[in-house]
């Protein structure tokens, strides 16, 4: 059975420019330990999405469609009921590593890991253990740091040796590598993927080829809906969407072919197309049409015209 | 054009957990290094490794603590005030984040024409004219002159960043990580423009940056740095075929996938030996590293917990300063501190002993 | 460890604690010798009558104002130093004892009033920035503009109204004959000016409170922490609040001293012997020993705040301790 199903999802913020659908029609399945990459450009939704299913959007933000997460619906569970899930099953690596700048790392991970129902004592005899598991090796120097006293390897470190106090059985890792070096970017992807064994991953990242050592499937977000979905290699190997092939191409090793033009405004969308003003095969149809997700068969999914 | 030797910058810094108390950093140590007119020299490093310092210590915002800067034949170490501000508009830095870097309460047409006056008193007419030139220039729509800076996106906030830069007509250009906050398709973007300015107005350029791949793409030569030290300095193409300091190999293991390490003279063979007999395996060990990783991943590789894969990949990428002391020799290389060139236009830090090794 | 980095750190404010006060010091004492008039002169015309040369000339003596300036000076800090202050012109009594006793009744109304409008500004901006958005929040942001806006003494005048004319529950104003300390009669006359007080401060602390919390519930371990499915008051007490108050702490120590000065018209209003009446007087009368002995008094207590929030910060914030540490 699937982990986490995300049907026709759409949410929407209302604004003063009226209301703005940052997420539409998503739709997403993730199976029992797989590792998605979701990929997309700052704006792209790709946050959105994560805050949605684990229900942490600002109140008036709208959800429509469902989550399904083991059957049940998240979107129609009590705030109660959702705080018991948040941490323990459904984990979040958030962005910029963010840990409380007044508290040593030490009281951080012990208030977490009282919270995944550890006694204070069992906590205080776990959490070495536990900085140990993301790599510490000296674990009794790091409970007792602060964290802006951590280099940024270490405070991403940390974070997930946070969300792994509970053992969920799915990580959402926002941008993780952000702002790393290679070094550590790559000690951060293989520790990633070391901790992630035997969870399920949802990897949300515009570093595509982080995604591609880490995740067995990528899906790309551009402009609030997905546009394609596939297994990484075939992704890769044989880009359908004309965005995704632009993104690999600006990809400094593979030519640093930029993508002309900018992504439109969620405020703003285009008919047809949310790609059509920078896609360099654009159709009259393109213009005037919104393509569906189309299935090019092989597991793959592709949002755009060429492959009716 | 640009002349910096012995170049020393030193902080007091307070404690961070594996340091001690109270104690000066020196953040760039005694690094030389000249550049030519229309050259981009890509400087590349560990965060941390002094290479954003190294930066600003150029552009005088920072005071170097020793050493000189010497630019078109002007000291710059040795100027201060009134001298200094007239200089500084030749030397222009190019941040990170472009949304921080320009004045949030300034339309993006204004910061450009106040740096436009800068260079000559303009009549408002003509500021404005230059100033929508030079937006043409970074390829920003002129619809943009009106806005403020939150209203733009990264990539638009880079451009003007740029545009703000070219209106002083600088001969160099500091650009400190100018890309890492944005995505890859703008990045892209702004790199391509980049390349064509240097082009179009020959235009020098020093790229800080921690990605290789677009250093390798952007620059003619590279300087590895390394705890405050020049490491390695050679020619783009010369340095990425033949690392040879064992920084700049750590710094392009991550990225090393394919290939061998082409070791064409008995130099390098010498220098990739010595590891080979300290245990570290060079890209052998990296290649079945990823071989090993992805077969965990997929869930059909050998079962290893999760600890002992990680020691075993802790292992493997072993910062800088770890791999230099399982390599004796290289640790004393650095407290030598003498850049050898072993092949035309290539240098690397070593022990003055060198060349027994072969 | 704690105060392993605070002996240098708290050497050092203290040190430029004592310089600023050695300044502000200097500069009352000139600018006061600046002054146009002097007392003998202004009393004289007072009862109006002509004031004769030789008569100020002689009482310029008597106190020591005929002496070159730099000679005054030296005078006046050595007698700072031996705890002489000079008496005043007009009550005749050495200052030091006049301002302590004033002082005393200052207090009495500014230390309660800072700890409740502390209390209360920061309890009620949390609130607010907490539930942003929310009826509570729009309702108090509304009520404290309004009571921002209305200025301190009409809050005076107003609860002297309701609760002392119309409801008679409380008495007009004055004091206690003077050494009485009798609790329950203090409290009843100093509940309403400490009240009024409070009113007035507690918008400023209240905004930046607000302000500082929204910020806070912006930053990424606040959601961090509601995604590991901690609870809202732990979120709150544990992360949001201690974050948030960082910058209100200078505010509220710059606040008490600001009281000290604002404190003029509800001491008018409520017609309480504190320091603010008697500055008003020895400004009127051209008393000059008094004068300089009030702000005197006044440099030290804001500099005394000043240094508490000092110190109060690196006890707090970590990301200060190591810059000290650093330095
Ligand atoms: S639908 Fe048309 S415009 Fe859109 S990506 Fe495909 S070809 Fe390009």
């Amino acid at each position: 059975m699937e982990l986490i199903e995300i049907k026709s999802l759409k949410v929407t913020f209302p604004t003063e420019a009226g209301p703005v659908r940052a997420v539409d029609c998503v739709d997403l399945q993730l199976g029992v330990r797989e590792k998605l990459g979701l990929i997309g450009e700052t704006g792209s939704g790709k946050s959105v999405l994560t805050h949605a299913i684990l229900r942490l959007l600002q109140p008036d933000a709208l959800c429509e469609g469902e989550i399904l997460y083991q059957g049940r619906n998240l979107l129609g569970l009590a705030p109660t009921e959702m705080r018991r899930l948040r941490g323990r099953e459904l984990a979040l690596i958030p962005q910029n590593r963010a840990l409380n700048p007044l508290q040593t790392v030490g009281k951080q991970l012990l208030e977490t890991l009282r919270q995944a129902g550890y006694s204070k004592k069992e906590a205080a005899a776990k959490m070495p253990e536990l900085l140990r598991s993301v790599g510490a090796i000296d674990p009794d120097s790091w409970t007792k740091a602060y964290p802006h006293e951590c280099s940024g390897g270490m405070c991403e470190r940390i974070v997930i040796a946070l969300s792994l106090a509970f053992s969920p059985s799915l990580l959402l890792a926002d941008e993780p590598t952000k702002g790393l070096d290679s070094l550590n970017r790559a000690r951060i992807i293989t520790l990633l993927g070391a901790v992630t064994r035997n969870q399920a991953l949802l990897f949300i990242t515009h570093d595509l080829e982080a995604a591609a050592m880490l995740c067995t499937r990528l899906a790309l977000m551009y402009a609030g809906e997905l546009v394609e979905l596939g297994d990484k290699d075939t992704v890769f190997e044989n880009p359908l969407h004309p965005y995704t092939r632009g993104l690999l191409f600006a990809l400094p090793a593979r030519g640093m072919q930029p993508i002309l033009g900018r992504s439109p405004p969620l405020t703003a969308l285009p008919d047809g197309c949310r790609f059509h003003s920078r896609c360099p095969g654009a159709m009259a149809r393109c213009r005037r049409q919104h393509p569906p997700l189309f299935d090019t068969g092989n597991r793959h999914f592709c949002r755009c015209w060429l492959y009716v | 054009m640009l002349e910096v030797k012995d170049l020393t910058v030193s902080f007091m810094t307070g404690p961070s957990i594996d340091k001690d108390r109270k104690q000066s950093l020196r953040a760039v140590d005694r690094v030389s290094f000249s550049l030519k007119k229309g050259e981009a020299l890509g400087l590349v490093g560990e965060s941390g490794s002094g290479k954003t310092s190294l930066g600003l210590a150029l552009l005088q915002l920072i005071r170097p603590t020793f050493g000189s800067v010497c630019f078109c034949g002007i000291e710059l170490t040795a100027l201060d005030g009134r001298a200094l501000r007239e200089i500084r508009p030749r030397i222009q830095p190019l941040f990170q984040d472009p949304t921080s870097s320009l004045n949030p309460c300034m339309r993006i047409g204004t910061s450009l024409e106040e740096a436009l006056r800068l260079k000559a008193p303009l009549s408002k007419e003509e500021a404005r004219t230059d100033a929508l030139k030079l937006m043409e220039l970074v390829e920003l729509e002129p619809g943009l002159y009106s806005r403020y800076p939150f209203q733009l996106s990264g990539g638009q906030n880079q451009r003007a960043a740029l545009a703000r830069a070219l209106a002083l007509e600088p001969d160099l250009l500091v650009a400190d990580e100018p890309t890492s906050a944005l995505d890859v398709s703008v990045q892209a973007q702004i790199l391509g423009l980049l390349q064509k300015l240097r082009q179009e107005r020959g235009l020098t350029l020093l790229f800080i940056s921690h990605d290789l791949e677009v250093v390798k793409k952007m620059c003619d030569r590279v300087a590895v740095m390394h705890a405050g030290k020049l490491v390695e300095l050679g020619k783009t193409e010369e340095v990425f075929k033949n690392p040879t300091h064992p920084c700049t190999k750590s710094l392009l293991f991550p990225d090393l996938e394919v290939g061998p390490v082409p070791t064409k003279r008995s130099f390098s063979k010498a220098a990739a030996r010595i590891p080979d007999e300290k245990g570290f395996s060079g890209l052998a060990a990296w290649t079945a590293a990823r071989g090993k990783l992805n077969s965990c991943f997929s869930g059909n590789g050998p079962e290893i917990s999760g600890f002992s894969l990680l020691s075993f990949l802790k292992e493997k990428f072993k910062p800088c300063k770890k791999r230099m002391q399982q390599e004796p020799r290289w640790e004393n290389a650095n407290k030598n501190e003498e850049l050898v060139e072993i092949s035309k236009g290539h240098w690397v830090l070593s022990p003055s002993s060198f060349s027994i090794l072969d | 460890m704690v105060l392993e980095i605070g002996n240098r750190y708290i050497l050092r404010r203290f040190f430029s604690g004592l310089l600023a006060f050695l300044l502000s010091i200097t500069l009352t004492f000139f600018l006061l010798r600046s002054l146009p008039g002097d007392y003998m002169t202004d009393l004289l015309l007072e009862i109006g009558r002509y004031a004769p040369p030789e008569l100020v000339a002689s009482f310029k003596h008597e106190v020591g104002l005929d002496l070159p300036l730099p000679k005054q000076y030296l005078l006046y800090l050595t007698g700072i130093l031996k705890g002489n202050w000079g008496h005043s012109f007009e009550y005749g009594l050495p200052v030091f004892s006049l301002i302590r006793e004033k002082l005393y009744w200052t207090l009495v109304l500014l230390l309660p009033s800072t700890l409740l409008s502390a209390g209360l500004g920061i309890g009620l901006g949390a609130c607010s920035g907490w539930k942003n958005g929310s009826k509570t929040d729009a309702f108090l942001l509304h009520s404290l503009v309004f009571v921002g806006a209305v200025p301190s003494y009409c809050w005076g005048f107003a609860g002297l109204f309701i609760f002392s004319f119309r409801l008679g529950l409380l008495p007009f104003g004055g004091y206690v004959s003077l050494p009485s300390t009798e609790p329950a009669g203090l409290f009843r006359h100093a509940l309403l000016p400490v009240l009024t007080l409070t009113l007035c401060s507690v918008p400023g602390i209240y905004y930046l409170m607000r302000n500082s919390m929204l910020d806070t519930l912006g930053e990424d371990y606040i959601l961090a922490a509601r995604a590991r499915g901690f609870s809202e008051s732990r979120i709150l007490f544990q992360h949001a609040l201690p974050n948030s108050v960082l910058p209100v702490l200078t505010m509220t120590s710059l606040h008490c001293a600001h009281m000290l000065a604002g404190s003029v018209f509800i001491e008018t209003v409520f017609a309480w012997p504190g320091l603010g009446l008697l500055t008003f007087s020895a400004l009127e009368a051209h008393d000059l020993p008094l004068l300089q002995g009030i702000f005197l008094v006044d440099t030290l207590l804001t500099i005394i705040a000043n240094l508490t929030a000092d110190l109060l910060y690196p006890l707090i914030d970590p990301r200060i301790r190591s810059r000290i540490r650093g330095e």
